[in-house]
């Protein structure tokens, strides 16, 4: 362990510890909560696009369907919110096994596709008997509302989502699914298993969403299909990933942080033109940083890579 | 005798395309097999047929005597078959060392036997130890191919398949790469290999297929070709 790493382990463990006490601050718990869930998507977004190559434009559907399970378990079926939360990693899992075909299309087809799905479920939510789902209504848990509680479990899937990526990253399976994404006739030829490593990125990066969309719905205490399949998800996802540094580990971590942070900054101070803002950023981010802030720093400084990958 | 043959393939990309129209080819074993023809031919198609990487529509390959026609490309350098592209297949930004370390996937976390067999790649082909550190990107051309046939012998294959080894190199190194060749075939691998350069081809061959449009057009061995090379070659432009 060089210096670096030395320093981004122990910015990271204050950061933790920092996290850790926030509820005892005299701060916004939703800011911070919200921060955590931001990094978890980025970083499980991080595992399908940043190493694979693929991009899903519908990833919003993983965070609906985990806030819905969640939701109508607990209110219709009495499931106690860690079960149903844990149901909700289930079933957004098998969503994404149940549209792995998919996962044969290439480039912008599946990006549509996945788009296009993502839409197709929320109507199918929406439409759900009245009675399980409220239709355009929702859910509403306020019996089950504890933001300390539901603060913690973000914490807590936060670092489970930090720590798989950065697995991913030093195991066999981060070598194969970068062979993949950078030249997938020829990672087969070597003897990778294209098909089924795809698919174990895929199904790890639907499982964290999911799960994060359980926990956001208990800590807001209401789901709604416009909320919960809000297209703005999967945008603001791929703008915090990409501006971090997509295939290293740390860059959606701190992409996320900062683009959250100057989000909400301009969200308040231009509550009309935040949109427009956040789309010119965007344009800049893809012309003059497609490596994003890591992936930048990393090629100036090829040192760091035991600190950012 | 036959280690690799296909029987009657026809391969499309797109829906009806046939690229191959009931091509057969077999490979004997030890022996150098090239598959010859004009651009556009399907020479690239058969090798990746036999490799798996195109699904025939038709007709079948089998390995000493075993069907093999469904078995994925993954599972075809388990079986002891390699395969070196026409189009580059090395990752640019990987080192030298790293490329070839990818090579020894099958090998798992044997770092003993990943090692060995590096050292192996890195005594036949000296230049790589030289350049182990450098991103294969920035090797040239030449040793570029020596890279990847380097990688595709990691494994210690049986068959090795070889689509234009040595197109677009300077002869000096194309030399080297049939000088290699014949290491290999002293070792007793089968080659099959697709080549535009005919008449080295003919040098090293022990067994020549000629394809046009898809269709197998003549194979026999060398002698079978004496005099007949000029008519069969005539109108290609290479
Ligand atoms: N990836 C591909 N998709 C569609 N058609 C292809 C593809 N590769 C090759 N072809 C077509 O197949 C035919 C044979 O190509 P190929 O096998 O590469 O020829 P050769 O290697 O003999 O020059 C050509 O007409 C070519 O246009
Ligand atoms: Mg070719």
């Amino acid at each position: 362990m060089n210096r670096y790493s030395a320093l981004a382990w122990a910015s990271i463990a204050a950061g933790l510890a920092f996290l850790f006490v926030v509820p005892l601050l005299p701060v916004s718990l939703p800011y911070f909560f919200y921060m955590m869930f931001w990094i978890t998507m980025a970083c499980a977004f991080n595992i399908i696009y940043g190493f694979v190559g693929y991009l899903p434009f519908g990833y919003v559907m993983f965070y609906g369907v985990g806030t819905y399970v969640t939701a109508v378990l607990w209110s219709r079926f009495h499931v106690p919110i860690p079960a149903a939360i844990l149901a909700s990693g289930c079933i957004g899992t098998a969503l994404a096994l149940a549209v792995a075909p998919t996962l044969r299309l290439r480039g912008i087809y599946f990006a549509i596709v996945n788009f296009a799905m993502a839409m197709v479920l929320r109507i199918l939510v929406a439409n759900l008997p009245f009675e399980w789902s409220g239709g355009s209504f929702g859910i509403t848990l306020s019996r089950a509302y504890r933001p300390l509680t539901s603060y913690y479990f973000m914490l807590g899937l936060m670092v489970l989502s930090g720590l798989t990526v950065l697995w991913v990253s030093r195991s066999r399976l981060g070598v194969a699914l970068r062979c993949i994404r950078d030249d997938a006739a020829a990672a087969s030829v070597l003897g990778i298993n294209v098909p089924v490593n795809r698919l174990k990125a895929w199904m790890i990066a639907a499982a964290i969403p999911s799960v994060a969309g359980g926990i956001e719905a208990w800590f807001t205490a209401i789901v709604d299909p416009a909320t919960s399949f809000n297209m703005m998800v999967t945008a603001k996802t791929i703008v915090y990933a990409m501006f971090g540094g997509l295939g290293t580990v740390i860059g959606p971590v701190f992409g996320a942080v900062f683009m959250y942070g100057l989000d909400d900054f301009i969200w308040g101070r231009f509550p009309v033109l935040n949109l427009l803002v956040l789309g010119l950023m965007i344009v800049f981010l893809i012309l003059f940083m497609p490596r994003g802030i890591a992936g930048t720093a990393l090629r100036k400084w090829p040192r760091l890579r035991q600190v950012v990958k | 005798m036959a280690i690799l043959e296909a029987k009657n393939l026809t391969v499309a990309y797109y829906g009806d395309i046939h690229i191959l129209k009931d091509v057969s080819f077999c490979a004997r074993e030890g022996r150098v097999t090239a598959v010859i023809g004009p651009n556009g031919a399907g020479k690239s198609t058969l090798l990746k047929a036999l490799y798996g990487l195109l699904k025939p529509i038709s007709g079948s390959i089998r390995l000493r005597g075993e069907e093999i026609t469904e078995c994925k490309v993954h599972e075809f350098i388990r079986m002891g078959i390699a395969y070196v592209p026409q189009l580059r297949s090395i990752f640019p930004e990987l080192t030298v060392k790293e490329n070839l370390e990818l090579g020894t996937w099958i090998f798992k976390t044997d770092k003993a036997r990943v090692r060995d067999a590096i050292e192996g790649v890195f005594e036949r082909f000296p230049m790589l130890a030289q350049k182990q550190g450098d991103p294969a990107g920035l090797l040239s051309g030449g040793q570029q191919k020596i890279l990847e046939i380097g990688r595709s012998l990691l494994t210690g294959p049986s068959i090795c398949l070889l689509d234009e080894p040595t197109a677009t190199l300077a002869p000096r190194i194309a030399a080297q790469i049939y000088a290699t060749l014949e290491d290999l075939k002293s070792e007793k691998i089968t080659i099959v290999m697709v080549d535009q350069r005919v008449r080295q081809a003919f040098d090293i061959a022990d067994y020549i297929y000629v394809l046009e449009l898809g269709q197998n057009k003549a194979d026999g061995t060398r002698q079978d070709f004496v005099g007949r090379l000029t008519e069969t070659i005539k109108g290609w432009l290479d």
